[in-house]
């Protein structure tokens, strides 16, 4: 009894395993060349740190109104800005990839854990999906230093079914001023996003070595 | 064959009236009994207000002189270090940490519906009136004050947490309790381009040894 139905497994096997290489084949017949996909989000917002000489510590202190703190101008990056400097950037020349599909997200992701997460948030079946993800957006000043724009980011690695591989760096850029210069004076808007579009091109290149 | 007239008879069951009347019934009935108000309570949780990092050299203990030297020298990395921990430990992941403890039970505190606000608050000790518009009589407000980064020769990286805990019986405080603790982390914080994940772990274990450190000694001094 054990013999036959052995014989039987052998026989399913048999028949089974030229159908399943047959669609393999079919399937990559299908799709030979099959574009990566490459989703980007910006950050929820962009907060402000400030380390001056008498006042020192408080997160996004000038939009809490909290008194000493100076506007840095931190809404010049908000979401919405932040995407349109992510579809400015040549992610297909960054990754050596004219096929690459590059899909640039208006909102941030939503996700409460972008680290941990294991699954895509976009399904679109591509067995080459990568997520960049921008966690944070900063504008900094402090006494002895200059004012700088600093973004923490994640990049996730999707091959097929297998668990997503992470890196995440930080990258910073100058925001670049004339030196006389009125609070509120609209350069200081296009010097923030500047060095924002610096800092995302500086963690591009990093994360395209890892 | 006998598999199908089974099934078959199930369906039939399944589909007369009687059988639909008796499951919306059993389900009402299940609703009544699983569905329970949500606490009156209510138990409010800020993120930090304010994040600092200060890492000292030698020249820091020489006078007011070195010490300007010593900020000088160290501005970029402080400036570097204060924004990575705003990152890493923003309001949502303070959160996800303060999910996962279940801060009512922790506190010992009476079922309560948890609210987790988006922006840092500060608390003022000589200000006894609510942080938020609640009116609800049984409130506490848990506020994460400060995280402070600090790094010299002798010490080693540390995070320490200033935490906040007030309870009111409507209008009247009923314990007001604050409290700050630190951790060693194991890990330097990093500089652009490094992995910045292990350090990222390294702050969130930090942040939520001082939080269980911080709910034990509460609940050591006001409920035991």
């Amino acid at each position: 009894m054990l013999h036959k139905t052995l014989i039987f497994a052998g026989l399913l096997c048999a028949i089974a395993m030229p159908c399943h290489a047959q669609t393999s084949v079919e399937a990559n017949a299908a799709q030979p060349h099959a574009p990566c996909a490459l989703h980007i989000w910006p950050a929820a917002t962009t907060h402000t740190t400030f380390q001056g000489w008498w006042k020192a510590g408080a997160v996004d202190g000038a939009r809490r109104g909290i008194k000493g703190y100076p506007d840095l101008r931190a809404d010049a990056i908000d979401s919405e800005q932040q995407a349109l400097i992510l579809k400015q950037i040549d992610w297909r020349a960054i990754h050596h990839d004219p096929e690459l599909e590059v899909v640039v997200h208006q909102a941030p992701t939503g996700s409460e854990d972008d680290r941990g997460r294991t699954s895509r948030l976009v399904s679109n079946g591509s067995a080459c999906y990568r997520e960049i993800v921008v966690t944070s957006s900063l504008v900094e000043a402090a006494t002895f230093s200059t004012r700088s724009v600093r973004i923490l980011a994640l990049r996730k690695t999707f091959e097929g079914d297998a668990a997503p591989v992470n890196f995440s760096s930080m990258a910073k850029a100058v925001i670049t001023l004339p030196e006389q210069i009125q609070a509120g004076d609209p350069l200081i808007d296009e010097a923030t996003r500047k060095a924002f579009a610096e800092a995302i091109g500086k963690f591009a290149v990093m994360q395209s070595f890892h | 064959m006998l598999k199908l007239r089974y099934a078959t008879a199930l369906a039939a069951v399944a589909m007369s009236p009687y059988a639909h009347a008796q499951s919306a019934a059993e389900g009402t009935e299940d609703l009544v009994s699983h569905v329970t108000p949500p606490p009156t309570c209510e138990l409010h949780v800020w993120p930090a207000a304010r994040v600092s990092a200060v890492t000292q050299g030698a020249a820091a203990g020489l006078g007011l002189l070195g010490a300007l030297i010593d900020s000088a020298a160290h501005a970029d990395q402080n400036k570097r270090d204060t924004a990575f921990i705003t990152g890493a430990l923003d309001a949502s992941a303070q959160a996800r940490v303060l999910r996962d403890i279940d801060l009512p039970t922790q506190l010992h505190l009476p079922p309560s519906q948890v609210i987790i606000h988006e922006q840092g608050i500060d608390l003022k000790s000589d200000n006894p009136a609510r942080l938020s518009d609640s009116k609800a009589q049984c409130y506490s407000e848990f506020v994460v004050r400060s995280l402070l980064y600090f790094k010299n020769a002798v010490y080693k990286g540390q995070m320490r947490t200033f935490l906040g805990l007030r309870s009111y019986d409507g209008d009247k405080v009923t314990f007001d309790f604050r409290d700050s603790r630190h951790e060693n982390l194991e890990v330097k914080l990093p500089k652009e381009g490094e992995d910045t994940g292990p350090a990222t772990d390294a702050l969130l274990k930090a942040f939520r040894g001082d939080v269980v450190f911080f709910t034990d000694k509460f609940v050591k001094k006001y409920k035991r």
